[in-house]
């Protein structure tokens, strides 16, 4: 049986292996440019990084939202694991300025089946409780991007987005 | 007993108006947020800003679905939320006077569009497939013949069985959650009666329906038995379980 959501242990295992995030480069997304379950993402205030592989079967992409007012704007960064039956996904890490600080949203003991879900009904952690990004600023996508990559392990490109 | 639900709403200013934090939540934790936009004719645009619609997407919903359309074009007539298809936006336009009234009904329209989430079909498909392999393992324990599973049934190991019962004429099933599936079935048996091979490949399927009227009659020539899964398990058990023995 495939595994569809993650022990507190499975979780920390899958932080420490190792992982790489060569780049990110954020494109315009029309519906089917990303696999499943991302593969009706698309419109014009969307944007999105391809779904990169970062190492063994883990797998990352990162959402921008635009809007007219800081507050309606966001940034969502994915990880995924690849299995059998799909993506299943791992964390999510948030920042939509309307609500909330920056989170970290993670597939741990949820007891529901995830594969080529959102993440729903898991747990959530603030990670930056004041952390100010603008969405639209290509500085703070790469401190998202980095925020996002320390937390979970991952090595960046050949040293650092914003080196 | 006096409660103060109004503590429980938030209210922002922002550069286009302000927005309302609701108490309301999305299945992901997140709360619902009307966002009221001031127009120049002093009136207000209140919309969900899109999140109903994104939180979808993440769900692997189409959002330009027929049956959410469908749902999405009787709002007006209900709630007097309209669907923006431009920006992917649930709004309603509203005098100052009456956005109370606004803002539940945009926050209301938010939460009920997520309830559309019931579109998705991947759980049915892969709760499928578990439930036939467990038939199948059912099927291995009581008889006592070695099965193996995800087996490659031909030498160059280019058709692989769901399951592959190590009979004294080994019969292969393969689980067909799509056309593509069953196709493959019949390549299999069409293969095996090539190299005169003995292995005998049932396919099952959910139900007809799922993958075609036309292809399952089809495939029932070019199987040796294309089965229907859906309500008739315990059928579909005996028949394997009979085929093993003769």
């Amino acid at each position: 049986m495939d595994r569809t959501w993650m022990s507190r242990s499975q979780l920390t295992q899958v932080k420490r292996t190792e992982k790489h995030l060569l780049n990110v480069e954020f494109k315009p997304i029309r519906k089917n440019n990303l696999p499943r379950p991302l593969h009706r993402v698309g419109g014009p205030r969307l944007q999105s990084s391809k779904m990169l592989n970062i190492g063994d079967n883990y797998r990352a992409c990162f959402i921008w939202k635009t809007a007219q007012e800081w507050e309606g704007r966001s940034l969502y960064g994915w990880l995924f694991e690849e299995t059998a039956k799909g993506l299943l996904p791992l964390a999510r890490m948030d920042y939509h300025p309307s609500h909330k600080p920056l989170h970290l949203v993670l597939n741990c003991e949820s007891g529901i089946y995830l594969v080529n879900r959102n993440l729903v009904g898991c747990k959530e952690y603030i990670i930056m409780p004041d952390s100010r990004f603008d969405p639209d600023s290509s500085y703070d996508r790469d401190r998202f991007i980095n925020i996002f990559c320390a937390k979970l392990n991952i090595r960046l490109g050949e040293g650092e987005l914003l080196s | 007993m006096k409660i103060d639900f109004c503590q429980q709403f938030k209210t922002k200013q922002t550069d286009t108006g302000f927005l309302v934090e609701t108490p309301l939540t999305y299945y992901d934790n997140d709360r619902v947020v009307v966002f009221c936009r001031r127009l120049d004719d002093g009136q207000y645009l209140v919309s969900d800003n899109g999140d109903a619609a994104l939180r979808l997407m993440f769900d692997g919903i189409d959002i330009s679905s027929r049956r959410l359309l469908s749902w999405l074009d009787e709002m007006p007539k209900i709630t007097g939320v309209s669907w923006n298809a431009e920006k992917d936006e649930l709004e309603l336009k509203s005098a100052g006077n009456e956005i109370q009234s606004a803002i539940i009904a945009i926050a209301e329209a938010s939460i009920q569009m997520q309830g559309m989430a019931v579109l998705r079909t991947t759980r049915e498909e892969s709760s499928f497939r578990d439930e036939v392999l467990s038939v199948l393992k059912t099927v291995a324990m009581e008889s006592g013949i070695k099965a193996t599973y995800d087996a490659p049934i031909d030498q160059g190991g280019q058709f692989i069985a769901d399951t592959l019962f190590l009979a004294e004429t080994p019969l292969a099933v393969v689980i067909a959650g799509s056309k593509f599936r069953l196709l493959e079935a019949e390549l299999m048996w069409t293969n095996a009666r090539r190299l005169q091979d003995p292995t005998r490949v049932i396919a099952v399927v959910e139900s007809a329906k799922s993958v075609g009227i036309k292809e399952v009659a089809r495939a029932n020539y070019f199987t040796d038995k294309t089965l229907v899964f859906g309500e008739f398990e315990t059928q579909f058990q005996t028949t394997i379980a009979d085929t093993l023995v003769h």
